[in-house]
């Protein structure tokens, strides 16, 4: 993100809404980063800034996820794998191994990484029902290998013993510290994923969503770009998970469900498969949607557990797909649009393309 | 119990779990070849048949128990009506989520039926919660005994299902209009709308057909495994699985495949670990995938 | 600037440097012979048509040539690097380009961006660079800008640069995808039916920019086209294939005049 006004050369106070039309990336970057810095001011009791801490953990999955499916446009439906890959790796360095929260929060990164592009090398000969089965499967493969392994991974009971994140000699015990170093990794995370989508490499991924055969014979390295996208949201994944693993100071199968990346998928969906910002909007709808029904459900149906949030999201996902398949707000702001250039042009506006179609 | 029986224990069970992901496999081909989309919910309408049935046949408690359903059905009459309802279900669910969604792209579609799936598996959730529901077995009686290995008799119902229905489809595909329509659409749908097959109603109709099929299977296999909310899944993705091995539009291939990956998941689980019953399937997807996307049946896959 | 700063000014004579060879090249689907040991020669700076009745194998023969399809038998030559077994990324890294019978733009981009894909090739900082927006990358972004409008207002498209590519008229997509494909500096491109579709006028536009491709900036050209019309006035010299062999070879007047064409072509107006 450029901090300089190309045209004034400084940002000066007579400019800022020029500023501001030249740099909307960067603006809205550095609007969301301040409100996220005094949000606490209001928010202060402990649960509802838990929730934050989660929307944050979600938009670091959702921004990666949305890298890979929206703007790559390659279905993963096993996602919840890479978070988990970071929260066990973490969760064992720390407690087994008494390595210190950071190298293990670099190595579990490093791995996870390391695991996304050798699982990619394979599945991505796949394409469409193909990769998004295999993904799932992959995914079940996972719930299986830490359910049974129990030697490693504590199994249902899950992986005890994780220590508190530290940095340097405070060791981060509050939830507004987690807060805080969840959205710094968060916000980041976001810079880095802004600064490709609108880089010669955004392009190509996009191009390759739209035509692989057209983007391969304009050069673009298709199955090398689609490991790396795989393999860079799969690091996105592995820190979110390291996050959640001091955060709980425990790790559990549960948490890394294929119903969790299906959970991933429609907040990427709700947000707008290939929006940056978009995921974050799905991320946070979507994760206070989840706990809202969470207290919601058992007050409509007696006991009804927390999982009976699935009906909701699927009746979500399919209604958005079929109704504003490039998600909420993209499909809102296309009607809103939609409505009022009828209303202007409605008087008979001839079809430009009409005397050049075959 | 000597190797020999163990073994023959093994190919009993492999065949009667196979069986069913056959049926669910036949789901599968039959609404993809018509309509070409991959519906993921497949496994739940197994659920919901077997549930359905459950409800009528004997006093259960929906909505954690708020109401309670006291037909008692005889056992007969609830398979048919659960067969209907579910039938009844996969019809709505194609004019309310499948057919508003046409020309939408391949991860539009999958997403659709994704969604589907996990609200029917939310649905079941709430009207029968967590529990595992039985049913009693269709013929009481003593199992089949052969070469020290037993085969219950409701493993015979199930892999004799499995035939009836394979043979009853395979007639009805070959020798009935409507069946010769629906592979008309299979081959061609755009030629098959010129030679006055409607393809709405054909794509209406294999949905009905692939819910039919998998209510059946869901209900025949209940008695020896139980049945809850969230089984369907797993039946989707092993039907899945087998359906693959028809590269998603060969029928009897499909059947093949879901016999094997009964075998495969039997036997794995008999000799090797019982814990990775589940991950034998999918290791059998991934090598078969993979195999195939990179040698003779590559373009095809790859394309789908 | 310059669109075509890497292709050496062309050579008068025609005799001179061969651009690419398909040398025996052979395509087989499921038994049926598209492309049956076709052997062609492509001289630089020269416009070369490949004609043929439908489905003689002719977007076949382009498909081989960028690396699309793989080859069942025969070699490719191109500016002296062996094609066989390479991807299409790097075939046109090497300076192959082309556009397509029913046009593949990226619908869900814009025009200008469509083009700036065609500059990958050309460019190179990748994921950690742009993450960074390391200065470089970004000195390298702005070429890649200021040379794919060049591109696009060489095809006089330049003041539709922000219209999403889906939403522009088949002619105009056209034209699009011709621009992409020279933003990637192609020293040799493959135009596979680019009339069809376009209006009288646009025709006439494309017969003056082919021509301008090729004497301005020295681009040899390989055309699929059933717009005789516009293969006879273009075209330097005509490759005719049916069933997938070659069945002429020659200036266009030769070729109208051979046997063996008019009988390919029998019924239709040549």
């Amino acid at each position: 993100m450029s901090t300089v006004n190309r045209k004034t050369g400084l940002p000066g106070r007579f400019q800022l809404a020029d500023w501001i039309t030249h740099h909307q990336n960067l603006a809205a970057f550095l609007a969301l980063a301040a409100m996220l810095a005094i949000l606490p001011l209001w928010v202060t009791n402990n649960y509802q800034r838990s929730i934050l801490v989660f929307i944050g953990f979600n938009t670091m999955l959702t921004v990666g996820l949305s890298l890979l499916m929206g703007y790559t446009g390659q279905i993963s439906l096993g996602h919840a794998v890479f978070f988990g890959c970071g929260a066990y790796i973490t969760g064992l360095l720390t407690a087994r191994y008494n390595w210190s929260p950071w190298p293990a929060i670099v190595a579990a990164a490093v791995l996870t990484g390391l695991l996304a592009y050798l699982v990619g090398v394979p599945i991505f000969k796949l394409r469409g029902h193909y990769l998004a089965m295999a993904t799932l499967g992959l995914n079940i493969i996972f719930e299986t290998v830490v359910v049974t392994e129990t030697g490693w991974t504590g199994g249902s009971n899950g992986l005890l013993g994780i220590p508190r994140l530290s940095i340097g000699p405070w060791v981060l015990k509050s939830e507004l510290s987690y807060y805080y170093v969840t959205w710094a990794m968060t916000l980041a995370i976001l810079a880095v994923s802004l600064n490709i989508v609108n880089s010669r490499v955004g392009r190509a991924l996009r191009a390759i969503h739209a035509s692989e055969l057209a983007a391969g014979t304009m050069g673009v390295e298709v199955d090398a770009f689609k490991l790396k996208v795989l393999t860079l949201s799969a690091v996105y994944a592995s820190l979110a998970g390291s996050l959640f693993a001091f955060y709980l100071q425990i790790v559990t199968p549960s948490s890394f469900s294929f119903i969790f990346s299906i959970e991933l998928v429609v907040m990427v969906a709700v947000g707008g498969l290939s929006s940056i910002w978009g995921a974050i909007f799905g991320a946070a709808s979507v994760t206070l949607l989840g706990e809202a029904l969470r207290n919601i459900m058992p007050r409509l149906v007696r006991g009804a557990s927390a999982e009976a949030e699935l009906l909701a999201f699927g009746l979500i996902l399919v209604i958005i797909m079929i109704f504003m398949p490039d998600g909420l707000t993209a499909g809102v702001a296309k009607r809103l649009r939609a409505r009022r250039q009828a209303r202007r042009e409605a008087p008979g506006r001839t079809e430009q393309s009409a005397d050049a179609m075959p | 119990m000597s190797l020999e029986s163990q073994l023959l224990q093994y190919l009993f069970a492999g065949l009667t779990l196979g069986s069913i992901y056959a049926l669910i496999a036949l789901g599968f081909v039959t609404i993809y070849n018509v309509t070409g989309i991959v519906n993921f919910a497949q496994g739940d309408f197994a659920m919901l048949g077997a549930l359905i049935t459950v409800t009528l046949y004997q006093r259960t408690g929906l909505f954690n128990r708020v109401i309670t359903v006291d037909l008692q059905l005889p056992l007969p009459l609830a398979i048919v009506v659960a067969v209907i309802l579910t039938t009844l279900i996969g019809v709505v669910l194609y004019v309310l989520a499948i057919r508003p969604a046409r020309g939408a792209s391949v991860i539009s579609l999958i997403i659709i039926t994704i969604g589907l799936s996990i609200a029917l598996r939310g649905l079941g959730l709430i009207i029968w919660w967590t529990d595992p529901y039985p049913l009693p077995v269709f013929t009481p009686g003593p199992p089949i005994e052969i070469a020290g290995a037993v085969l219950t008799r409701q493993n015979v119902w199930v892999i004799g299902t499995m035939l009836a229905i394979v043979i009853g489809l395979y007639l009805f595909f070959e020798h009935t209009l409507l069946g010769k329509a629906l592979r008309a659409c299979a081959v061609n749908r755009d030629a098959a709308r010129l030679m006055g097959i409607k393809a709405d109603q054909m794509a209406l109709f294999s949905f009905a057909l692939g819910a039919a099929v998998s209510a059946i299977a869901g209900i025949v296999i209940t008695p020896s495994t139980f049945m809850a909310y969230d089984s369907g899944t797993l039946l989707s993705l092993k039907g899945f699985v087998a359906a693959i091995m028809g590269g998603l539009t060969n029928a009897p291939l499909a059947v093949v495949g879901g016999l094997l990956l009964g075998l495969v998941e039997a036997f794995g689980a008999g000799l090797l670990s019982s814990a990775y019953k589940d991950a034998f399937a999918f290791l059998t997807m991934f090598v078969l995938l993979l195999v195939w996307a990179s040698g003779l049946f590559g373009r095809r896959l790859v394309e789908a | 600037m310059s669109v075509q700063a890497a292709v050496a000014p062309r050579t008068a004579q025609k005799s001179a440097q061969v651009v690419l060879e398909a040398r025996r090249i052979h395509k087989v689907f499921g038994g049926l012979v598209a492309v049956n040991n076709l052997s062609f020669t492509v001289y630089e700076g020269e416009i070369l048509a490949i004609i043929g009745p439908n489905g003689a194998g002719k977007t076949t023969v382009f498909n081989l040539l960028t690396g699309v399809l793989p080859l069942d038998g025969g070699e490719i030559i191109f500016r002296g690097h062996r094609l066989n077994g390479l991807p299409p990324h790097a075939i046109a890294r090497l300076g192959m380009a082309r556009t397509f019978q029913n046009v593949h733009l990226f619908d869900n981009m814009t025009v200008l961006e469509n083009v700036m894909v065609g500059r990958h090739p050309r460019s190179r900082y990748g994921f950690l660079e742009a993450a960074l927006r390391v200065p470089w990358a970004r000195r390298e972004e702005q070429e890649i800008r200021e040379h794919s409008t060049a591109c696009l207002e060489l095809v006089g498209m330049a003041d539709l640069a922000d219209e999403l590519a889906g939403n522009l008229p088949f002619g105009q997509q056209r034209l699009v995808e011709l621009a992409r494909a020279l933003a990637t500096e192609p020293a040799c491109l493959l135009l596979d039916e680019p009339a069809s579709g376009l209006s009288h006028q646009e025709v006439a536009a494309l017969d003056a920019l082919i021509r301008r491709l090729r004497d301005e900036q020295g681009i040899t050209i390989l055309l699929i086209e059933h717009d005789m019309h516009l293969v006879m006035g273009i075209a330097d010299r005509v490759v005719v294939i049916n069933y997938g062999e070659k069945i002429a070879e020659g200036t266009p007047e030769e070729v109208q005049a051979d046997e063996r064409v008019i009988a390919a072509y029998l019924g239709e107006d040549l």
